[in-house]
């Protein structure tokens, strides 16, 4: 399983636009709102809730900067864009940059 | 023929000789060995398993040889070796079955990774086998026990083998080992109990072999799909419950009970994913380990067997 790890330098850039590496492969099962995650390029197995599974699904199916990321995710649950639970994705794409599920696309 | 059909100098020739092949689960063991005590503690607790004709070409080629005691008045010593490979420290010679058995263990978890590897006590009922995953200590070998005394089968006391592609459990019913208070207590759950010598002060305490029932043996080519994950933890206080857990809680627990998970990688995701998405997961403290077997037993019944389909895959 994967753990918390330190964060990356550009993770908490306003501007940067985050996706899942394709070498990542990732596969994934759904128990009753839960996800697990196996990231082929690291042979890790991470275990989220279902914000955290909706954010990396959400940037599996399309790259996207924070903010767009936010406006998706407040379309998808019916919330809106300051809702508490939403404040969350910042430190989410901090940690799954660190656990290497995501980086930063670079031009 | 079995091994418990050779007489005693037949059993001694082949240690003695080019091994004594033996069919344990989907392994074929050659066994070459010159140590008397544990020649007889093997073929006691091994009788009913199948001798292989020389013709089988065996997985694992074993010696227990006689180590050098180095001064004469300590006791005389033991090594293991699986080909040229001695994995652990010299024991004592009157405990070389265990060490054998930890060899063995060694053995699979090491090489054998065409199956996912759990630590685990397997049994079954009407086709459906529980998985009774934990580490040493967590108690899995005396519930396995308590349940053999119920009627359900023995698959295995020490690993859950997972054949990943179809999703069948495949029995390797080797002997259980009990320790401590359960070599004792196990007698009186399961009558018709047939434990081998107490062996004192191994690296885990005493501990005895149970016999594996004949019937066990007989069927180990026979394969059950996993129905139940239940992870019993022992402890002197505690309340003596079954506790649904949730999936996802389960494949992790699951998991972390894996030798081989990083080595099959993604098809070991898949594998674990699909016995975690048609088993119900339960955790089960315990301090009584009659109403831990009660407690599993109930889930058989609950959940009739018919309701299961039995489709090969």
């Amino acid at each position: 399983m994967g753990d918390g790890a330190c964060t990356s330098g550009q993770a908490g850039e306003e501007g940067a636009i985050w996706t899942v590496p394709p070498a990542n492969g990732l596969e994934w099962r759904e128990f009753d709102d839960e996800f697990l995650v196996y990231n082929s390029a690291s042979g890790q197995t991470h275990h989220l809730n279902l914000l955290a599974g909706e954010v990396l699904r959400s940037l599996e199916d399309e790259a996207a900067r924070m903010h767009e990321l936010v406006r998706r995710l407040a379309d998808q649950f019916e919330i809106a864009e300051d809702s508490p639970s939403l404040q969350a994705i910042d430190q989410l794409i901090h940690e799954f940059d660190a656990l290497g599920l995501i980086a930063p696309l670079t031009s | 023929m079995k091994i418990g059909d050779l007489t005693s100098d037949q059993l001694y020739q082949r240690f003695g000789g080019a091994g004594l092949r033996a069919r344990i689960g989907p392994f074929v063991f050659r066994l070459r060995s010159s140590i008397g005590s544990f020649v007889e503690d093997f073929g006691f607790a091994y009788a009913d398993f199948p001798v292989c004709d020389e013709s089988e070409v065996s997985d694992f080629r074993i010696r227990l040889v006689p180590a050098p005691r180095w001064r004469p008045w300590r006791e005389a010593m033991a090594r293991f070796c699986a080909e040229e490979i001695s994995p652990f420290e010299t024991f004592p010679r009157r405990i070389a079955l265990p060490w054998a058995e930890w060899g063995f263990n060694w053995c699979i978890y090491t090489y054998a990774h065409q199956f996912l590897i759990f630590h685990s006590a397997v049994v079954e009922r009407g086709g459906r086998a529980a998985i009774l995953a934990g580490p040493s200590g967590s108690g899995k070998s005396t519930l396995c026990a308590a349940l053999l005394g119920r009627g359900w089968r023995l698959l295995s006391d020490e690993f859950a083998l997972l054949d990943p592609e179809h999703g069948w459990l495949l029995p390797i019913p080797r002997p259980v080992a009990l320790k401590d208070a359960s070599i004792e207590l196990i007698p009186t759950l399961l009558p018709q109990a047939r434990l081998g010598p107490v062996f004192a002060a191994t690296r885990k305490g005493r501990i005895a072999h149970l016999r594996p029932p004949t019937e066990a043996v007989e069927r180990q080519a026979e394969p059950a799909k996993p129905a139940w994950v239940v992870f019993p933890t022992h402890a002197d206080n505690a309340v003596t419950k079954l506790e649904p857990l949730r999936k996802a809680a389960g494949f992790v627990r699951l998991e972390s009970n894996c030798f081989n998970y990083r080595e099959l990688g993604r098809s070991a995701f898949e594998a674990l994913g699909n016995v975690i998405e048609k088993a119900s997961c339960f955790a089960l403290p315990f301090t009584d380990v009659e109403t831990a077997a009660e407690l599993v037993d109930g889930l058989a019944e609950v959940q009739p067997a018919a309701a299961v389909p039995l489709d090969a895959a």
